[in-house]
């Protein structure tokens, strides 16, 4: 299995780090760079607003609609594929909930469904690093 | 520096009542340090981003359906 170490990222004014990785996103011939937080308590991957425009998504044509609760209760989300690289994963295509919500209010989030479906985290927030490894073929 | 078989020959003798309330006065103060860590870690008057949006089950298991049908 690869395993690979990242560190936290400090995060002020919150005292401790997060467990951010830098990944590439791509759809068809579009892609970004973005930071996401590896998120064991998000139910799943979501996806910014910006970030989905970015892709080339249309938000007029997605036809896949997932609801929103909880915090995000006024919020609009489709269902699009990503592929996302994390060095040094190979490319892996994710479902990701884009969402109406702008970057400036939510982060890329790498929920439940379905990045953790695929990859083992294992945090060790007091040493301030996380360990990813690739689930096995 | 009292050993715990030291303090349990200290706690056998007391009553019922006596003992429940031990419990309830080690849980009093197990939640008063709890509080005293977390403000240890925060600072009075400062917003902190909540970063995990709660509630997105329902969307969740929509999202598993997609992926299990090849909709994606």
């Amino acid at each position: 299995m690869n395993t690979q170490r990242f560190s936290y990222t400090p995060m002020p004014p919150f005292s401790g780090g997060m467990p951010v990785v830098h990944v590439e996103l791509a759809h068809g011939s579009s892609s970004l760079t973005t930071p996401a937080l590896t998120d064991s308590g998000a139910a799943m991957n979501l996806l910014p607003f910006e970030c989905g425009e970015q892709l080339g998504f249309i938000w007029e044509e997605q036809r896949l609609s997932l609801p929103m609760g909880g915090l995000l209760p006024d919020a609009k989300a489709f269902a699009v594929p990503v592929t996302l690289t994390l060095e040094p994963f190979p490319p892996i295509e994710l479902a990701f909930a884009w969402v109406d919500v702008s970057q400036a209010k939510i982060r890329v989030l790498l929920g439940q469904i379905n990045f953790f479906q695929h990859f083992k985290v294992t945090f060790t927030a007091y040493e301030q690093h996380f360990e990813i490894s690739s689930r096995p073929a | 520096m009292m050993l715990l078989t030291d303090i349990e020959k200290h706690v056998t003798p007391l009553s019922r009542t006596e003992k429940w309330q031990l419990i309830k006065d080690v849980q009093e103060m197990l939640m008063r340090e709890e509080v005293s860590e977390l403000q240890h870690l925060s600072k009075s008057g400062v917003t902190y981003p909540l970063f995990t949006p709660v509630g997105l089950e329902e969307g969740a298991v929509k999202l598993q359906h997609y992926i299990q049908e090849g909709k994606l």
